[in-house]
């Protein structure tokens, strides 16, 4: 199975009772039917539409579909309401008006298209144009640069800035926030979105704004380390090209990339992104919306480990000699040496299998066949599970219950032995979002660690979870990365990683989702369910399926969620599932519990992937010297 | 005929007018004439024996006027005219009588001075809407003595000692002495042995029954308290000429006031704006502050609110906004959170000096309308963000307020009402933009002085998220005096929307640069030839004005001559009364280069939030400062004129529109200078793009 990084987070959706004891519940029902408020009619261009009273006058116009032109603004984020470039003329007001703060009132007749809106859009635009150096054929954002699209659209055709010629433009000296995002700030045109986004979505305040006018500086004040688990996302908010992806930096125009949608599998969020390649590398890794998921937002690891999926990687088949080492071999003979020591097994008990963290849903059900038919019942993975109960038959000990959404409308979350700061970010971002939005409670089990947010903090040594039996006979691993697993492999069969190949991957909720083809697996790599689809052949077992549909029929036959995809369907059997808890009541006992990843540094290598980054390598260096820094927090 | 034309349209909105002057015959002022129905009057007036008290009557006007001859004048509004209601018109008439109401103020205006060229008609001031030649000849007389007053119903009452128990003379020259205010024993002695005395005048009838019992109570047997009633003899409604008259027969108009200044002494709301006196708790309350603080205060908001809207006051920072209504906003029903009044005496403003004085000299002034304002809006708390550079003032203000503290006057239970309130000093870090009102409140919650976008406005959600009024230093401290004389006392200075008595900073070129309260609608020329000892080289050496302070337009000579300095009259000619702060400009100054000073002001304080001021700025003073050596295209000017409208009403707060309008006011009237600078400049060094281009 995958998707289990955050087995043990468990969120419990129903109001703590007395002295903290939570069970693993449902999501809480209590968002009662409040009564529609009536509807705010306004008329956009002479277009009536019908809009919630409290909307902004920008969010009307989108309902009427006229979108307005922005750069401060956005969704996610506080409204600052500083950039000007939003103003749009309102009937019977003199001055034309901020529509992304201004709150829509009854019987507003907006104009987006008058000449005052004009006039206004076109002089914002020349402002902000006028200390904006013109470096665009050597800027990283060219081709998805909103303000390049924007002075095409609502911009002059002319340029009157003949002080240029006698003074030059502003020049602003480039900070070093670290190795993930690289700015050049004579680009910046003083959105805050980064600020707000730090302030607001990351919870770090490193970024702010130093000085007044035309001296206003965005910046970390004295330089340091953006410290923050989320950071690249500024560089998506950023509209103009100041904050850009540095190991992308000089690489590739937006044009020349093939995007291909998929899911990421860095973490247990199963985060929805867009990978960007061209001829067959994958030249960045950026978030795609699904607001059940990871809104817009993705980890560092997410968006940067992808350099880590072109270094030591594992292209050919290999075999132990007779010295120990590994050297590369045919498939052929490698799958009969396997086949060969599969044979010499005794019996299938003294056999196990092992299944890593990246393994997709295909791959883990073709080898849990095939095991099963060589009478191996030892099937496991490297994640720690309980195995108390039902262990793990019953999705609910498992599963992330109250969704990822649910989190939204929940009363309280207790967190025991996690740190999902680390564990999965972007998750972490949304309980920081109920935690302002909602007065969400959170309650901790485990460590006191940084959250960004206030938390009750419980104890930290409780209900520590099984440990996992162990056990192994002849080990052989189908792999993609040369880690130090691979090492100790007597054969190594080549892999295929995330981002070559389609498989389903469950999220920590139980979402199914699917990733797609975006590169070819390098060398004589393949996919996982064909190498052992291959073994089960040489072995001389049958597996009733011969291609991918086959493989995914047989998932639906033993696990049909898997096969929905994009949907949660949710945990069933609790009240069994407790029943059987209840018999296992020695399986708790008082060892501190602590989370796998307790600080930054730790959270950039935390897999056979982002081990081999070198950007990851860079973020762990940078996040040392950080703490070695006098400018703390 | 044109001057009555101007009338009539100022009169559409103008309720009567009422110039009750209760002048005593020393300097300061305790009276606080309250109005009051006066049947109420009439019938709850207690009578005891031991006390002649004479009942209440309502006496006409002349006769009110012998009664009370030595300190009060009443006039009665002329009554000549013709009313005729049969009277017919010819349609010519009545088109020209309604084309010429529909028109606005300042078309008003232009039609006046079309008229006067036309007809030459002269020596009728502008704005002078009363109009000098035509009201009827009573009123005529009584314009030189400044005295026009419309009668209303009022009663006044005046204790008047008569008799009292010899045995008993020395408690009773006591109570004299406390309720007297402003005498020692020995004068109190004085008055006693020479009765029959008036006490006290200009007294509420509740307050002159508060007074009589405590002087009763020392053996007094013979104290009266008179009525001093007067009563309108005619509504004004009654006296107003129908609205279609013939203009041909000059109207009985209502005596309008139509000259402004000067302020008489016992006029002034600030008797120590020179520091000449002492500032600390003793010295004010000699001058009658605190005095009767608590029973304003017991008044209740309604109250106060209702006096401060009679009284016209409008907000002295700069905007000018209403303030009963601005305080009236604040009476919402209670929502859980605390409300909040902040004093905004962070002044910046480049010419304005005149909350510093009242902060260094009159700082009890100020502290005593915190209370009266902070009552009327419910707040909690006064906190005064004083500007960082005013050490000075920020120290006598927090001397003052440990003052009243001891005193009792503030904290628990302040002046004995029953009401907590505390005042808090917090100073600011010396930016001009702090100074707005929301860049104020995010300065005090201790974060980066950045104007909030409104709305929500600071009376929703204002500091710490608290319903919150922002209002400027001499605007609260106008509160008390406000309340203690009546609000028709302050509206009876200045003209219609522009009411009161106002400190004006003349600096610059004249030859006493000063800080003076006058009254509003004052002409510029008189106010700067009386108080600041006329312009540097004479009146004709004068170039230029700013009348209020660095962020409005300023405006030549030409119209300095007669312009009014007051709200509506300076929007009439497009610039703006500000501050009231009065930089003078000779023929010496090099306007261009003064103007390029305060748009690098500009550059400097812009906070840099939104775009269009942050760029802006900056790029005005580029070219400003080109401009100075001429060292641009005359067609530059057109351009710099268009910067400007794009930054004025496109920004967050009003720092935009305040770095916009000094350079087009420079446009607007110096914009051959500016061409004559640039000519000389290509004269010298060949064409200017060009010269430049190589030189960098």
């Amino acid at each position: 199975m995958s998707g289990v990084q955050l087995k043990r987070l468990l969120v419990a959706l129903n109001r703590i009772k007395q002295h903290g004891y939570v069970s693993i519940c449902k999501q809480s029902t209590a968002v009662e039917p409040k009564k529609e408020p009536e509807k705010v009619e306004v008329f956009v261009d002479g277009k009536s539409v019908h809009v919630e009273p409290n909307t902004t006058v920008l969010q009307a116009c989108a309902v009427a579909g006229v979108e307005i032109p922005r750069y401060c603004y956005h969704e996610r984020l506080s409204i600052a309401g500083n950039c000007r470039m939003c103003l749009v003329e309102i009937e019977k007001t003199p001055k034309p008006v901020a529509s992304c703060a201004m709150p829509v009132m009854k019987g507003m007749r907006i104009l987006t298209d008058s000449p005052l809106t004009k006039k206004a859009r076109e002089g914002v635009m020349e402002f902000l144009l006028v200390n904006h150096p013109l470096d665009c054929p050597i800027c990283d954002q060219g081709g998805e640069c909103d303000l390049q699209d924007q002075s095409m659209a609502f911009g002059s055709d002319r340029s009157r800035f003949t002080d240029n010629e006698f003074s030059g433009k502003r020049s602003v000296e480039d900070k070093n926030i670290g190795p993930l995002v690289k700015t050049s700030m004579n680009r910046c045109i003083q959105c805050t979105r980064c600020i707000r986004f730090g302030n607001e979505v990351a919870g770090v305040s490193d970024l702010g704004s130093t000085g007044r006018g035309s001296d206003m500086v965005i910046g970390t004040y004295v330089e340091r380390l953006f410290m923050s688990e989320l950071s690249g996302n500024v560089i998506d908010l950023c509209p103009v090209g100041a904050l850009t992806s540095k190991p992308y930096a000089f690489t590739a125009r937006p044009w020349e990339l093939r995007k291909t949608e998929s899911i990421d599998v860095m973490d247990a969020l199963g985060s929805n992104i867009v990978v960007n390649t061209r001829g067959g590398d994958v030249l960045r890794v950026i978030p795609r919306i699904n607001e059940e998921v990871n809104e817009e937002w993705i980890s560092d690891k997410t968006r940067f480990a992808y350099d880590g999926l072109k270094r030591q990687r594992l292209t050919a088949p290999m075999l132990k000699n007779r010295d120990g080492f590994l050297v590369p071999c045919d498939w052929e003979d490698a799958l009969s040496v396997v086949a060969e020591r599969i044979g010499q097994a005794e019996s299938g008990a003294k056999m196990a299998a092992l299944a890593g963290r990246f393994c997709d849903a295909e791959g883990l059900i073709t080898l849990k066949d095939f095991m099963n038919q060589l009478g191996c019942e030892t099937v496991c993975v490297e994640e720690p599970f309980p195995n108390a109960g039902a262990s793990i038959d019953l999705r609910s000990n498992y599963l992330f219950n109250g969704t990822i959404v649910g989190i939204e409308h929940a009363d309280l979350v207790l967190l025991i032995g996690t740190n999902p700061r680390y564990e999965a970010p972007v998750l972490n971002a949304r309980i920081r979002k109920a935690w302002t939005h909602n007065d969400l409670q959170v309650a901790v089990i485990g460590p006191k660690i940084d959250l960004t947010y206030s938390y009750e903090h419980l104890g930290d040594n409780t209900n520590v979870i099984n440990e996992l039996m162990s056990g192994k006979h002849a080990f052989s691993k189908v792999c993609h990365h040369g880690d130090r697993g691979a090492q100790l492999a007597d054969a190594i069969l080549p892999g295929a990683a995330y981002t070559e190949k389609r498989g389903i991957y469950a999220n920590t909720e139980g979402r199914a989702q699917q990733t797609y083809l975006a590169t070819t697996p390098p060398g004589k790599a393949r996919e996982d369910w064909k190498i052992v689809r291959a073994l089960a052949e040489v072995c001389g077992v049958s597996l009733n399926y011969n291609d991918l549909d086959g493989v995914r029929s047989r998932i639906e036959q033993i696990a049909p969620n898997l096969t929905r995809l994009n949907s949660v369907e949710e945990a069933n059997y609790f009240k069994q599932n407790i029943e059987l808890l209840k018999q296992h009541k020695t399986s708790f006992n008082n060892q501190p519990l602590v989370p796998p990843i307790n600080s930054l540094k730790e959270f950039y290598m935390t897999d056979s992937i982002s081990r081999a980054s070198m950007t990851m390598a860079k973020c762990v260096k940078a996040a040392e010297q950080q703490t070695k820094s006098p400018h703390q927090n | 005929m044109c001057s009555r034309l101007v009338f009539r349209s100022m009169q559409g909105s103008a309720p009567s007018l009422v110039f009750n002057r209760f002048l005593s015959l020393t300097q300061i002022q305790f009276s606080a004439a309250a109005k009051l129905k006066e049947k109420t009057a009439t019938g709850t007036k207690p009578e005891k024996s031991a006390v002649n008290t004479e009942k209440p009557s309502t006496l006409p006007t002349t006769k009110a006027s012998d009664i009370t001859a030595e300190d009060k004048k009443a006039i009665p509004p002329p009554t000549t005219g013709t009313n005729d209601p049969n009277k017919t018109y010819s349609e010519k008439i009545h088109r020209l009588v309604d084309e010429i109401s529909k028109l606005s103020l300042v078309d008003v205006m232009d039609l006046n001075e079309l008229l006067k060229k036309t007809l030459k008609i002269q020596d009728v001031p502008i704005m002078a809407s009363g109009g000098v030649g035509n009201v009827a000849p009573a009123a005529k007389k009584e314009e030189d003595d400044e005295e026009t007053a419309r009668p209303t119903a009022q009663s006044v009452f005046k204790v008047r000692l008569i008799k009292f128990d010899d045995t008993k003379k020395v408690p009773v020259i006591k109570q004299v002495k406390d309720v007297v205010e402003n005498i020692n024993l020995v004068q109190a002695k004085k008055l006693v042995e020479s009765i029959p005395q008036v006490l006290r005048d200009n007294l509420s009838k509740a307050d002159a029954e508060t007074m009589k019992a405590k002087i009763e109570a020392a053996g007094v047997l013979q104290l009266s308290s008179r009525h001093l009633a007067t009563q309108a003899t005619s509504s004004p409604a009654a006296t107003n000429p129908p609205k279609a008259q013939a203009p041909a027969t000059p109207p009985p108009a209502p005596p309008q006031k139509t000259k402004f200044g000067p302020l008489k002494d016992e006029d002034r709301i600030f008797t120590n704006l020179y520091g000449r006196h002492d500032w600390h708790l003793k010295g004010a309350m000699s001058r009658g502050d605190w005095h009767k603080t608590k029973e304003i205060v017991l008044k209740g908001s309604g109250w106060i609110i209702d006096e401060v809207k009679k009284s016209g006051l409008r907000g002295r920072g700069g905007a000018g906004f209403p303030s009963g209504l601005k305080w009236s906003f604040m009476n919402k029903p209670f929502d859980g959170r605390p409300k909040y009044l902040v004093i905004n005496a962070d002044e910046g403003e480049p010419g304005t000096c005149k909350d510093r004085e009242i902060m260094r000299h009159d700082p009890h002034k100020l502290l005593e309308g915190c209370l009266i304002a902070g009552h009327a809006m419910g707040a909690r708390a006064a906190y005064i963000y004083i500007r960082g550079e005013f050490y000075n003032e920020g120290s006598n203000l927090q001397t003052a307020i440990h003052e009243a503290y001891q005193a009792g006057l503030l904290g628990k239970n302040a002046c004995g009402t029953g009401y907590d309130f505390d005042i808090f000093v917090h100073r600011g870090a010396g930016a001009y933009i702090c100074g707005e009102e929301t860049a104020l409140i995010e300065s005090l919650e201790g974060k980066q002085g950045k104007p909030r976008l409104k709305p929500p406005f600071p009376a929703d959600i204002g500091l710490f998220g608290c319903p919150t009024t922002v209002t400027n230093v001499e605007t609260v401290a106008v509160a008390p005096e406000i309340c203690r004389r009546g609000g028709d006392w302050f509206a009876s200075f200045g003209r219609e929307r522009n009411r009161g008595t106002k400190l004006f900073c003349i600096s610059g070129h004249v030859n006493n640069p000063v800080t003076v309260e006058e009254e509003m609608s004052i002409p510029l020329k008189e106010l700067i030839e009386r108080h600041a000892g006329g312009v540097r080289g004479g009146w004709d050496n004068l170039l230029a004005i700013i009348p209020g302070g660095s962020s409005v337009p300023l405006i030549p000579k030409k119209i300095c001559e007669d312009v009014l300095m007051d709200f509506d009259a300076l929007v009439a000619v497009q610039s703006g009364l500000g501050t009231a702060a009065v930089i003078v400009m000779d023929k010496s100054t090099d306007v261009i280069k003064a103007i390029a000073r305060l748009s690098d002001f500009y550059q400097h304080e812009s906070c840099g939030q939104c775009t269009p001021c942050r760029e802006g700025t900056g790029w005005l003073a580029k070219m400003m400062n080109r401009f100075v050596t001429g060292n641009a295209r005359p067609a530059e000017i057109d351009m710099i004129w268009e910067l400007s409208k794009q930054i004025e009403g496109h920004t967050i707060c009003a720092l935009g529109d305040a770095a916009a309008w000094p350079v087009q006011g420079l446009i607007r009237h110096f914009r051959p200078e500016i061409e004559r600078r640039m000519a000389e400049y290509a004269a010298k060094h060949g064409d200017a793009k060009t010269i430049n281009a190589s030189a960098h």
